[in-house]
């Protein structure tokens, strides 16, 4: 299915007169000033999976036109954003092609497939949103750049400070192979909370480790780590939460319903408004490849007040 | 005996052959109903307890595949322990993918354990098991069912662990299997309570059914049975057969009278058709016959109504001769009184012509001695005339010419009202007024006859005065003939209602009880050969009719006689229209009319 945004100015003219009112503008200037460059975009929105994308899409294009607002003879029209599912409309090889074919301005990937489907286009810039692990898949290509999608854990323990200030001890099972920089960044940034960190090779290691964190802890991390945090493990950890009242910390909302008691996440809007930066960047001339891929710079704090309660949990005055 | 009698009416009676019949059917129907129903009920009641079983190791299998994966006993108590605690399950084994038993509970020793323990039979199952996904088993006295534990979810990646998947992309992995065994016991006795609920229903509906049916056979059958008896009441010769071959032979029988009948019908028809024509021959020759003797009949009719006018002209004459004869007598004894008393009041008035010459001649005397002489001739003359009882006999001799008078106008008085009532029409009238003008000219050739009237209170009575003095004056000539010796009439007249009673009773010689009833009879007359037509009381009666009214007698030989006339105070319409009957009776006048007792 394809979609085709239309960015209109703030006032809403009619089209006819819009059009005669813009024409005549134009031809005054051809005849008066200097042609500026064109500077009307076309973007792709490419997405893949069932990803909260409408959210991030909407910031993005608020944000674009905000920053690099549309001027000049070929932006008559506003900037056009195209929208493409994989899955639903096209294949991830029918999309590349389609999108090499459409020659637009930038890429926006959204999640892991959709940056899959264009990693091979080279000539044209990406943006990518939503993607984990995204270097797995970026490589050494040069047009690409993006939103990290890991939650820095300063941010995620300063929320945990603001509405369980009670919470010292943290608990958390990590495979050291994908997750000791999270666990050595957390002790680094918040010297003042002491991290109980148990390594595990493998899921099956998870229940055992568990047993080991019974009293020592105040707080369970769960960690975007498919070792130790995939479904064989997870009933596990909310069972240790249940049997020793101790909250589990989720990187994601989804696990609000499992049994996590608060959840620090992305803001979609903040990540759609880096990517609109980026790509402003992106237009007016920086190449992709030197722009650094950044970090999320604000976080959504979602509390499960159903677990608190029945966990006895004391949450601070202001709390979501 | 009871047997021997119930084969007997079975054979007999074809309504008890369909009463059977039907029973029996639904007997076989009802037992083959009850029969499905209760492998219905067990089929649906087995397989919701295997459904449950199922229900529960899927459940188990669910429950327990955490510890199945982790393999940590102690994970296996609390799950187990719940499905445990449901009653029916005797036993619960985990196993873990490599067939090995993790966990096992049992609440007693009991026949799974062979099998949940034989490794031949448990290679098996899990081989079973990989392929189908679940299966149970059976032994004597439990269910066995089987279900694989599987830890089935979204595929894990790293996107994955942040956004909620599609559930398109689910990763299912055996990690072991679990046995529940469930006992039978429950099951058995759900078997047995459904047959026996089942059984008690079909007997019950069964018992009632074949009520209805024999009632409902019975009173469809009433007709047919009435129909049978009435069959063999009239056929004597049938009793002993069945009832169809009863009705077979009836049916025959009537098909062959029938036939006889149609046979008949069909002679009686050609028969008929001649004697039709034959008849109607006849009836035509009969009816210009008739039609003849008609003519006459009128002709005879003219002339008898001529005559009749004639012998009723004749009676009037009669009548009035009658009449002219007692106002004669009336009028000669009237007279009588004048003529009887003039000699009288001749010598009396000579005698007082005497005196008045002698009173002249003393007036004349010239000398006293004269005087003296022609005073003692005066007083010889008063003395030889009788002087003092002289005016006494003149005014009882004036008096008796007086009456003399009197009884004349009366009688010419009384005449002038007859003559008037000649008048035809109907006009009301005092009937007292009418009897009483009637009474003078009652035939009085007999005995005196002395009248003794009882008038009621009535009203007027519309009728023809005429035709009804007419009647009274008959009925009191009867009377006046019966009383031949002198006798009483007694007259009495009532009202009841729109009704006027005057009834006539008499102290004569009565009428005897066989000529009673032809007393009314046209020319029927006791008198003697010209005193009577024979007309008078049919005329009357003719006359009462045509008035609306009647006329009873009742008579006793030696006592008298009483005539009621009883008339309609006002009938509705002029003569010969409300009671057009009236001119008919001319010739046809009634017999002998009961009498009625005189209202009070």
């Amino acid at each position: 299915m394809t979609h085709k945004f239309i960015l209109q100015e703030p006032h809403n003219y009619p089209k006819t007169q819009n059009k005669m009112k813009k024409t005549l503008i134009l031809l005054i200037l051809m005849l008066l000033v200097r042609v500026l460059p064109a500077l009307g975009y076309e973007i792709v929105v490419v997405k893949g999976g069932p990803l909260p994308d409408a959210q991030v899409v909407s910031a993005f294009a608020e944000e674009l036109v905000k920053i690099l607002p549309a001027r000049g003879p070929k932006t008559i029209e506003p900037h056009h954003i195209e929208e493409i599912n994989l899955g639903t409309d096209l294949s991830g090889e029918s999309a590349a092609a389609r999108i090499a074919a459409l020659r637009p301005d930038l890429i926006l990937a959204l999640g892991r497939e959709a940056l899959l489907s264009v990693r091979d286009i080279r000539s044209i810039p990406v943006i990518y949103l939503l993607v984990a692990a995204p270097e797995l898949i970026v490589e050494e290509r040069t047009n690409i750049t993006g939103i990290r999608l890991d939650i820095p854990p300063k941010l995620q323990f300063d929320q945990v400070s603001r509405y369980l200030p009670k919470v010292k001890r943290v608990g958390v099972i990590f495979d050291p192979a994908r997750s000791s920089h999270v666990v050595n960044q957390a002790a680094l940034n918040r010297p003042d909370l002491e991290f109980v960190a148990l390594a595990a090779s493998s899921a099956r290691e998870v229940p055992g480790l568990l047993e080991k964190l019974k009293g020592k802890v105040d707080l369970l991390w769960l960690l975007p780590d498919l070792t130790v945090t995939n479904p064989q493990t997870l009933q596990s950890y909310f069972l240790f939460s249940f049997q020793n009242k101790t909250p589990v910390l989720a990187f994601s909302e989804k696990y609000l319903k499992n049994g996590a008691a608060l959840a620090v996440t992305f803001d979609l809007e903040d990540m759609g408004v880096q990517a609109a930066r980026l790509a402003a960047a992106i237009f007016t001339g920086t190449p992709a490849g030197r722009l650094s891929v950044r970090d999320i710079s604000a976080v959504k704090t979602a509390i499960n007040h159903d677990i608190t309660e029945k966990l006895g949990l004391d949450l601070a005055p202001g709390a979501p | 005996m009871n047997r021997v009698k119930f084969l007997r009416t079975l054979r007999e009676s074809f309504i008890a052959r369909i009463a059977v019949v039907i029973v029996a059917i639904v007997v076989v129907l009802s037992g083959f109903f009850d029969y499905f129903l209760i492998r219905m009920q067990a089929k649906s009641y087995e397989k919701d307890t295997l459904s449950h079983g199922q229900a529960l190791v899927r459940l188990l299998a669910q429950s327990v595949s955490v510890a199945v994966f982790t393999e940590n006993e102690g994970d296996f108590f609390l799950p187990v322990d719940a499905i445990m605690n449901h009653a029916d399950v005797i036993r619960a084994d985990i196993f873990n993918k490599k067939g090995e038993r993790l966990y096992m509970r049992q609440k007693q020793q009991s026949d799974p354990a062979q099998r949940l323990e034989n490794p031949a039979e448990l290679a098996a199952v899990f081989k079973q098991i990989e392929q189908s996904g679940e299966l149970y088993r059976q032994t004597g006295e439990s269910f066995i069912f089987w279900h694989p534990v599987i830890f089935k979810s979204a595929a894990a990646s790293e996107t994955e662990l942040y956004f909620e998947g599609n559930g398109q992309a689910v990763r299912t992995e055996l990690t072991g299997y679990a046995a529940l065994a469930v006992s039978k016991k429950s099951f058995s006795q759900g078997v047995r309570q459904i047959m026996f609920n089942t059984g008690l229903l079909a007997l019950l509906y069964l018992a009632a059914g074949i009520m209805a049916i024999l009632a409902i056979v019975r009173r469809m059958s009433r007709p047919l049975a009435h129909v049978l008896e009435k069959i063999r009441e009239s056929s004597a010769d049938l009793n002993g057969h069945d009832d169809l071959s009863l009705l077979s032979e009836t049916h025959a029988g009537m098909i062959r009278e029938l036939e006889n009948s149609f046979r008949t019908i069909t002679e009686l028809k050609d028969g008929l058709e001649f004697k039709v024509r034959q008849r109607t021959a006849e009836l035509s020759v009969r009816q210009r016959q008739l039609e003849e003797v008609n003519s006459r009949l009128l002709d005879t009719l003219a002339e008898l109504r001529k005559t009749q006018q004639q012998l009723i002209q004749k009676e009037k004459m009669a009548a009035m001769g009658r009449m002219v004869a007692g106002v004669a007598h009336e009028i000669n004894n009237s007279v009588n009184f004048i003529s009887g008393a003039l000699p009288s009041v001749r010598r009396l008035t000579a005698d007082l012509g005497r005196l008045a010459a002698g009173f002249d001649a003393l007036e004349k005397a010239d000398t006293s001695e004269e005087m003296d002489e022609r005073l003692a001739v005066v007083r010889d003359l008063k003395e030889e005339i009788d002087y003092g009882h002289l005016f006494t006999t003149f005014e009882l001799l004036l008096a008796n010419m007086e009456e003399g008078a009197q009884r004349a106008t009366r009688i010419i008085k009384d005449m002038k009202i007859f003559s008037r009532q000649d008048d035809e029409d109907f006009k009301e009238v005092d009937l007292h007024a009418v009897i009483d003008s009637t009474i003078p000219f009652m035939d009085s050739r007999g005995g005196k006859v002395e009248i003794s009237k009882d008038y009621g209170e009535i009203g007027p009575v519309r009728c023809i005065p005429g035709r009804i003095s007419q009647v009274f004056q008959n009925i009191l000539d009867n009377a006046a003939q019966a009383m031949g010796n002198g006798g009483t009439l007694t007259i009495t007249t009532r009202q009841r209602r729109d009704r006027v009673y005057l009834r006539f009773a008499d102290t004569g010689r009565g009428i005897a009880e066989d000529i009673l009833p032809r007393i009314f009879d046209p020319f029927f007359t006791t008198k003697e050969v010209g005193e009577g037509s024979g007309l008078g009381l049919g005329i009357s009666y003719d006359i009462v009719r045509q008035h609306g009214g009647e006329i009873e007698v009742e008579s006793t030989v030696g006592r008298g006689t009483s005539f009621e006339v009883i008339l309609p105070v006002s009938p509705t319409g002029g003569a010969g229209e409300e009671y057009p009957d009236a001119q008919q009776t001319d010739v046809a006048l009634p017999g002998w009319i009961p009498a009625r007792s005189m209202p009070e």
